[in-house]
């Protein structure tokens, strides 16, 4: 049983999110896994995500395996816009045979982002996030999407991501409820820079949905720094960084002050969303 | 009818010779563009026009080709192929086939791209998989915003699905996952 199946809902938990490498060497997510394994007791699980942005990345299969095998447990994201059903299939066998549990199924960004030089790309959405999910819940019965059985079943425990500040917002909500009715267990939000965005996703889901979900979201909080390229963060986060003579001091504090909001909500803890730059991250792991 | 789109004219001149003959069909290049529009693609690329009554009901065409350089196609995909049979020698297309089109005053939009496997008995009679960029069967997704599909700058479909559940009142129907063929379930 995954530490963070075991803990989400009992405890308020941290994760952190890395960036896999972004070239043929392994040796930075060496230093990375180094780097968390000083905040053991502090950090419970780590994300890797699957080619986020639609930008090259080293495998995240292959970097989950990795931190398992460093005694750091991962939670393994995948996305469905770069292969089809029989890949992600083959490679959730990988997982399990590796003792991954945690898997995040997301249906993968468009290849939007400035940042992406993959604009013509092929790509697959097969699955997405939730038919994603249900795939997954038939490996934890023992078969595969076609019908097959296997051998042994699989002990994925499964989450997905949401987004609080979606508009509308009301779809959303429901796409939620969809989410957990068909299998997820555990929610991970897109990053969030304003805390008031959750509490309102959450209301509008209790009204909505008639229950609450609070016990089931992690939270995810960009670590903000000055380069940090994210088109989503408000004008007033980039203006207190620009303005300010110490910036690196300036989002540091930023994110401390949104950490202390979502700790004041009701919700299951706070993914910290690295962006890949690892000095900001400690000195924030750090403080909580 | 079907959506065809006119492909880069300099591209289709590098492939094609002098004289050539222009084969369009009556129907959908007609429904897509005017006739003008057809002359001028004729004589962008040398070509006479010989227009046949719906290419995809012949199984044989009057007209010698021999004397031609090139051989172009308007028509759709079907129609270009059973051209090429008939008359045994290449066929160049003019169009690229988008889909089954309709009409809204000047502007056709793909409605249907004749997948084989139809999801609108599950998705309040809107297609996802020919209007959601992404084809999903289970939106809308992430990049949405405030209505508008940040690929394509049209109404987001799912985001039509869900307000059209909603309508019909009918959001039980939102909450089931719809699976891909392949699934067994």
């Amino acid at each position: 049983m995954s530490k963070l199946s075991s803990l989400l809902g009992r405890k308020f938990l941290y994760t952190v999110e890395i960036l896999p490498p972004r070239n043929p060497d392994i040796k930075i997510l060496y230093d990375t896994i180094d780097r968390l394994k000083k905040f053991s007791s502090r950090i419970i699980a780590v994300n890797v995500p699957d080619l986020p942005n639609a930008m090259l990345f080293m495998n995240s299969l292959v970097c989950a395996i990795t931190l398992k095998q460093n005694d750091i447990e991962p939670i393994y994201q995948i996305t469905c816009r770069d292969k089809n059903s029989l890949s992600i299939e083959s490679d959730l066998l990988a997982a399990s045979a590796f003792d991954i549990e945690n898997v995040i199924a997301t249906t993968g960004d468009y290849p939007l982002s400035d940042n992406s030089n993959y604009k013509l790309l092929k790509m697959v959405y097969e699955l997405d996030s939730t038919s994603l999910i249900k795939t997954l819940v038939f490996m934890n019965e023992g078969r595969d999407i076609a019908g097959d059985t296997l051998n042994n079943k699989t002990n994925f425990y499964i989450g997905s991501e949401i987004s609080v500040d979606a508009r509308p917002l009301d779809p959303e909500v429901y796409k939620t409820k969809r989410k957990l009715n068909t299998g997820a267990r555990f929610l991970q939000t897109r990053s969030v820079f304003e805390i008031d965005k959750i509490n309102n996703f959450l209301n509008r889901y209790e009204s909505l949905i008639g229950e609450d979900v609070n016990n089931r979201i992690i939270v995810g909080l960009p670590v903000i720094y000055k380069q940090i390229k994210l088109p989503i963060m408000p004008n007033h986060i980039k203006k207190r960084i620009n303005e300010s003579k110490e910036p690196l001091e300036e989002g540091v504090q930023i994110t401390l002050e949104n950490i202390d909001g979502v700790r004041d909500i009701d919700v299951g803890g706070i993914n910290l969303i690295s962006g890949g730059n690892m000095d900001i991250t400690e000195r924030i792991i750090d403080q909580i | 009818m079907i959506k065809l789109r006119v492909r880069d004219i300099k591209e289709l001149k590098s492939k094609i010779g002098k004289n050539n003959l222009l084969i369009t069909c009556s129907m959908c290049p007609y429904w897509n563009y005017n006739r003008e529009e057809i002359d001028n693609i004729a004589n962008k690329l040398n070509a006479g026009i010989f227009s046949i009554n719906k290419i995809c009901e012949r199984e044989k065409i009057s007209v010698d080709v021999s004397d031609y350089d090139s051989i172009l196609v308007f028509s759709c995909g079907a129609g270009v192929q059973i051209i090429s049979e008939i008359i045994n020698r290449n066929a160049i297309p003019v169009a690229d086939t988008a889909g089954i089109g309709v009409r809204f005053n000047k502007i056709i939009k793909d409605y249907c791209k004749a997948c084989g496997s139809c999801v609108l008995d599950k998705t309040a009679s809107i297609c996802p998989i020919t209007r959601c960029p992404k084809g999903l069967l289970n939106g809308p997704c992430n990049d949405v915003w405030r209505g508008i599909c940040r690929i394509n700058n049209q109404p987001c479909v799912w985001v039509l699905i869900f307000e059209r559940i909603k309508r019909f009142n009918n959001l039980n129907k939102f909450l089931e996952p719809n699976m891909p063929l392949v699934a067994k379930m």
